[in-house]
């Protein structure tokens, strides 16, 4: 029996091959089932969830009633809102660039063998073990206006004290400063392991065409890494369009709104002014946002 | 022998859920982190009732949110909250407070009227008085000197205006380079409501509860808050950037001339006279020229979920922690929190440690609770509310006009205010 089944010329071999196949595909989805659920309970499931929300209205004297698009056409009509959104493209049109920029700047920097590289590598990597929470602690009493560090430096080189978090004009910057502290050593990571991907051959071939350091950066490193760029952009991206703790623990959105990131909003309505429906309606307009982000950094990084 | 031991394991369990039915009361309670000296009285409670406590400490804004979450989602998991006294009529209104008068013999109860009112909503008790507060200044007397500033004086007839503590401020500020002036708590209206009130300005909320238009923003308001903006920017005499946690500590390490603070502190001020030499002196609140003294009032009482499962064991609870006279002692001793209940205004009067320095200050802090306390707006939207006056208050110390920082403040606040009409 086993033969007529194996014998290549009878449907029952073919038949063996598909049940395989179906066997592998449902072998593959079992495999993948904990992983599903988990997107499905922790990411689909709330983001339906939210559009739902998002289309009601909740008065603590009338209770819910169904009010269509109403909440986002008061979106649309409300100034903290425009500002919001305002700071959040202002804060993704600087923090992700520089992060790419100088995390890939580095990771080229110690991309290469020896002790002393290896201690650099260490110490860039460092602020990658301390938790957000206590890296924006820690930056808070460096950047205190009265008598923090990092004034005492300036004051030590003859600059004047700066208000940091305290002033509207530098409050963004400073956050974009201590995101980046902590994010560059962690998106270099991906860097460096895309870099070590790359096949030395490459590098001697180009060294004997005759290629300098930097052609070689902008002819062979550049194109092989596309693959990590895409996936370090878009995943830059959504971090930065959603960071919520420097605004909670340093700023509160302030001075003057202006750390008042959509996020930070989506909080505020959501879990201190009990408005919900609102704080729904501004996390579905940032997904919305940047989901045209990422497909547009997709097709700009995509492959030939 | 498998048997035996099978046996013995579901004996022992079996034992274990009997010893937990028959004296496996246990209270989950949130409250508000900081003040650990209190925790010896969860023990006691413990030992004399065998109801075990799982105490949830947690930072008050943090709290504040927690306990939000918690009870919009209709948890009976928490059977006690810590109540910030202003936040009551917020609570109420939404159910999420059990009645109290039921439980209570309220008449007799010795609480002060103050209190009950505090704890009041619609002619219901829903959150036991447990403390009250006062506010006083104290300052450094170092710094006086080294300035060579005359110190206030303590008497209430005689407290010194807003006005003369700034001009103080600044002559400390030239002559020592330290703060001059401080709040405690620097940016939140319990602390700074008292700045419009002594001009008349109102507590910042119209008499429906609701309307902020012309409450929040009127001409006293924006001539209090000039003052508090011109002590950051103008003359630079407050510290910006420091937050809540942190002020206290600036005045125990000598770092600030006069800070405003609750009575609270005295011990810790204590503390620092015995480490590290800490010379202060204290004052009753200042005034503005012109306006009548206000001080600030209102704190910490306590609720029972309105849908706990262990309402007797609650009330218990409730019971010993604002009832009895042995802990109220205790407390009001240990801690210097005041509290809402005639047995403390007896200590005052009574306790020869409380007619001379530091505590002597309690007779003013008893003629502030009677005379000049106003308590914060009694509005559903206290949460919103306070949030957002923080933030305006924050970006006038941080340099924004206060006219313009109040006016955003109403805009922000008026649709969430129109959700309770």
């Amino acid at each position: 029996m086993p033969a007529k089944v194996l014998s290549p010329q009878s449907g029952g071999w073919l038949s063996s091959r598909h049940r395989r196949g179906f066997t592998n595909t449902v072998a593959a989805y079992a495999f993948l089932l904990p992983a599903l659920i988990g997107v499905f309970v922790f990411r689909l499931y709330p983001i339906a969830l939210s559009l739902v929300k998002s289309l009601f209205q909740t008065s603590f004297v009338r209770g819910t009633t169904f009010v269509g698009l109403e909440n986002y056409r008061v979106l649309l009509e409300d100034p903290v809102f425009w500002q919001s959104l305002k700071v959040t493209l202002l804060l993704n049109l600087a923090i992700n660039p520089i992060q790419i920029v100088i995390s890939l700047a580095v990771a080229l920097l110690v991309n290469r063998q020896g002790h002393i590289v290896r201690i650099y590598r260490t110490i860039i990597m460092l602020p990658m073990g301390v938790s957000l929470a206590i890296a924006c602690t820690l930056w808070r009493i460096m950047l205190d206006p009265n008598n923090g560090l990092v004034n005492s430096i300036l004051n030590a080189i003859g600059m004047a004290s700066q208000p940091f978090l305290t002033s509207p004009s530098q409050a963004l910057w400073s956050i974009i400063l201590i995101a980046s502290w902590k994010g560059i050593a962690y998106w270099m990571m991906f860097f460096l392991s895309g870099l070590q991907e790359i096949p030395d051959e490459l590098y001697e071939a180009s060294t004997i065409d005759g290629a300098t350091h930097a052609q070689q950066i902008w002819y062979v490193t550049l194109p092989l890494l596309r693959r990590v760029a895409l996936f370090v952009t878009v995943a830059v991206t959504s971090a930065n369009f959603l960071m919520f703790v420097p605004m909670f623990m340093l700023t509160l959105g302030g001075p003057n709104m202006s750390t008042n990131t959509l996020m930070y909003e989506a909080y505020v309505s959501g879990f201190v002014y009990f408005d919900e429906a609102r704080g729904m309606a501004i996390t579905s307009v940032i997904l919305l946002i940047l989901l045209i982000v990422v497909l547009f950094e997709f097709r700009l990084l995509k492959e030939d | 022998m498998k048997k035996k031991i099978a046996v013995s394991i579901v004996l022992a369990i079996l034992l274990h859920l009997m010893a937990g039915l028959a004296f496996g009361t246990e209270l989950n309670i949130i409250r508000t982190s900081g003040d650990d000296w209190i925790a010896p009285l969860y023990d006691k409670f413990t030992e004399e009732t065998g109801i075990k406590l799982n105490i949830n400490a947690i930072p008050h804004r943090e709290m504040i949110q927690a306990i939000e979450v918690m009870m919009r989602s209709g948890s009976s998991d928490v059977d006690i909250i810590h109540v910030d006294s202003p936040l009551t009529a917020s609570y109420a209104v939404r159910g999420f407070l059990l009645p109290l008068d039921p439980y209570f013999d309220i008449e007799n109860s010795g609480w002060t009227e103050a209190g009950i009112a505090a704890g009041s909503w619609d002619g219901k008790l829903y959150s036991a008085p447990f403390e009250t507060s006062t506010q006083v200044m104290f300052y450094n007397k170092t710094l006086f000197d080294q300035a060579g500033l005359e110190y206030p004086p303590m008497d209430v007839e005689q407290r010194w205006t807003w006005e003369q503590v700034a001009e103080a401020a600044k002559k400390i500020k030239a002559a020592t380079g330290k703060w001059g002036l401080a709040w405690q708590q620097i940016n939140r209206p319990y602390q700074l409501l008292p700045l419009p009130q002594s001009l008349g300005g109102g507590s910042g909320v119209g008499p429906d509860g609701l309307a902020v238009d012309g409450y929040l923003n009127n001409e006293a308001w924006v001539k209090a808050f000039q003052f508090y903006y011109d002590c950051f920017n103008t003359w630079e005499i407050s510290p910006k950037g420091i937050t809540v946690d942190e002020v206290w500590d600036n005045f125990t390490a000598g770092n600030i001339g006069m800070i405003v603070a609750g009575t609270w502190s005295i011990p810790s001020a204590e503390e620092a006279r015995a480490s590290t030499g800490l010379d202060y002196g204290l004052a009753p609140h200042p005034y503005f020229e012109g306006g009548v003294p206000v001080t600030p009032t209102g704190s910490w009482h306590w609720g029972i979920n309105a849908k706990s499962k262990n309402i007797e064991a609650a009330v218990k609870f409730i019971e010993f922690m604002t009832l009895r006279e042995d802990i109220i002692d205790w407390r009001f001793k240990t801690g210097g929190q005041l509290v809402p209940h005639e047995a403390m205004f007896e200590i005052i009067k009574n306790d020869p440690n409380y007619q001379q320095f530091p505590l002597d200050i309690y007779h003013v802090a008893v003629y502030e609770l009677a005379n000049t306390a106003v308590v914060r707006p009694v509005t559903p939207g206290f949460v919103e509310w306070e949030d957002i006056t923080i933030k305006a208050f924050e970006d006038i110390r941080n340099g924004t006009d206060p006219k313009t920082a109040l006016d955003n403040a109403v805009r922000r606040l008026e649709p969430l205010m129109r959700r309770y009409k």
